[in-house]
């Protein structure tokens, strides 16, 4: 009777643990809610990407632009290779004052970068 | 029968304690978001190490980010399988925005032992972007001396690791400025930053060569993704080398032949048919050796990560396997676990394979030798200790001398 009442305390405990640190884990961003619309811009500025964690519904169509004098590349994280959603990839550089579009169907956390400057990441979570 | 205060509390006590030591210990914190990692699809593993190293490395720079790597390392089949260069270049891009772009001041910067890791990885990566943002050669060699004034103690190839980071970092800010035109055009690629590298103050000419194979490191790395219009000739690796002015085949040939592991199925004595008609014996035998490398990059997480490599090497005469053992030992150094990359390779030099050849010696010789790459001299001398006994001298006598040079 001891021995499942200890099993037991461990599990609860186990499982109370597991959510608070996933809880933790996950509080640690600003992230813009942009869920319900239809197109959300995001512009690689000097400071990085803007905005840098963006919620958004499936179906939204995001369009990257830059403020900085230099061409960008926007796309899907691992760097350099883009394996994570290669679809996710204008397959070259954009001119700095080119748009690149790109609309994200599937539910899921895409990840990416700028693969001129691959220091400038972003997070796209498709809810 | 327990107690039904003790029912009642057993449970929250234990989940107050977690949380207190969890909330207290930001080490803690980090190790156990790491453990969390464990269960996402291997796919994803290394993008939920990433979170947490991105947030490891706001809080507390390098000092925090790095043994979190290393954990992950261990820990990751996902993380180390496929070579963690990739990712040491990783940690150098998160330090160059988040600490050095807020900064603007290296010496405000923190450069713990283990970023010489994975081959100097994190080094590739931030001076890359150093570079690419300050295109200049004198300011490389201004880095550059900072650096090994610096680091050059503990770091025994920071100086050389500097200068082929400036290398990328010379072309990605070349890149930028070229047309779409251009695009495919190996030599209007590289052509620019390869005289930046041959014009860099006070360097000296293992320096330079450092700079232009970091050069050639960025367009071969193309060829294979198949960006701006470069691909990797699989019948024909070198054929973009030959069109390069000769004094750059060297350089060239070496950086492509980081590729040759997959060309050639991880077999040594593949490598050692594709790289026979180089156009002279020091350009076939360098080639060879980082072909070779590359394989253990691959191969280094396996169960049996460099037996078969060696066996194959076995098969080639006494020269060729010299270079194939060298390269081995070379692999398992660059791409083994950040700061224990030592314990597989004295496993290595103790193989059969290497006694039946004579050259156990040589193996700890060239062991002692990586030491001063990777560790400070005084945990290089501690690890001379762990030789057998026949090799402790001269492995001693190797630390002392790369010390004092």
């Amino acid at each position: 009777m001891a021995k499942k009442y200890i099993l037991a305390v461990l599990c609860v405990a186990g499982g109370a643990i597991l959510l608070f640190l996933m809880y933790s884990l996950s509080k640690n961003r600003d992230i813009v809610d942009a869920r319900g619309q239809l197109e959300v811009a995001i512009v690689l500025t000097e400071e990085g990407f803007v905005p840098e964690f963006v919620q958004i519904s499936p179906g939204t169509a995001v369009i990257f632009t830059t403020t900085r004098a230099h061409p960008f590349w926007p796309a899907s994280n691992e760097h350099p290779s883009h394996t994570l959603f290669p679809a996710f990839d204008p397959k070259r550089p954009l001119a700095s004052h080119e748009s690149w579009s790109f609309t994200f169907d599937e539910v899921g956390e895409r990840r990416f970068h700028d693969h001129i400057r691959s220091y400038y990441t972003g997070t796209m979570y498709v809810e | 029968m327990l107690n039904k205060r003790v029912v009642l509390l057993a449970p929250i006590a234990l989940v107050v304690l977690v949380v207190c030591v969890y909330a207290y210990s930001p080490r803690v914190r980090a190790e156990a978001h790491l453990q969390l990692c464990h269960f996402v699809s291997e796919e994803h593993q290394v993008e939920c190490i990433f979170k947490i190293l991105e947030s490891e490395m706001g809080r507390g720079g390098m000092f925090t980010a790095m043994p979190v790597f290393s954990s992950a390392y261990k820990s990751f089949y996902s993380f180390a399988s496929t070579g963690c260069h990739k990712y040491a270049h990783r940690m150098g891009d998160i330090a160059y925005f988040k600490e050095y772009l807020a900064k603007k001041d290296m010496r405000a910067m923190n450069f713990p032992q283990e970023t010489t890791a994975c081959g100097y990885g994190f080094y590739h990566g931030f001076l890359e972007h150093l570079i690419q943002d300050n295109p200049s050669p004198r300011f490389v060699t201004e880095t550059c001396t900072y650096l090994t004034e610096r680091l050059g103690g503990t770091m025994g190839s920071i100086r050389l690791i500097c200068y082929h980071g400036s290398g990328h970092g010379f072309v990605l800010a070349h890149v930028e400025t070229l047309p779409s035109s251009a695009w495919g055009n190996a030599w209007t690629f590289v052509g620019e930053p390869l005289k930046e590298c041959d014009s860099l103050p006070g360097a000296t000419r293992e320096e330079k060569e450092q700079c232009r194979q970091g050069v050639f490191n960025m367009l071969v790395e193309w060829m294979q993704l198949e960006q701006y219009e470069f691909s990797y000739d699989t019948e024909d690796p070198f054929s973009t080398c030959r069109t390069m002015p000769e004094r750059y085949w060297h350089d060239c040939y070496y950086e492509t032949s980081q590729k040759l592991d997959r060309l050639s199925g991880r077999d040594p004595v593949r490598i050692a048919e594709i790289v026979q008609h180089a156009p002279t014996e020091k350009i076939r035998r360098s080639s060879f050796e980082v072909g070779v490398a590359g394989i253990i990059q691959q191969t280094i997480a396996d169960e049996r990560g460099y037996e078969e490599t060696l066996a194959r090497c076995a098969l080639l005469d006494d020269p060729l396997f010299m270079s194939c053992m060298k390269s081995i030992l070379r692999g398992l150094f660059e791409h083994g676990a950040p700061q224990e990359e030592y314990k597989k390779v004295l496993v290595f030099c103790e193989d059969a394979y290497i006694a039946a050849r004579g050259q156990t010696k040589a193996c700890f010789w060239f062991t002692a030798e990586s030491f001063i790459r990777f560790y400070t001299p005084e945990k290089a001398l501690e690890l001379c200790t762990t030789f057998p006994e026949a090799y402790r001298d001269i492995c001693a006598l190797r630390i002392e001398k790369g010390s004092s040079q």
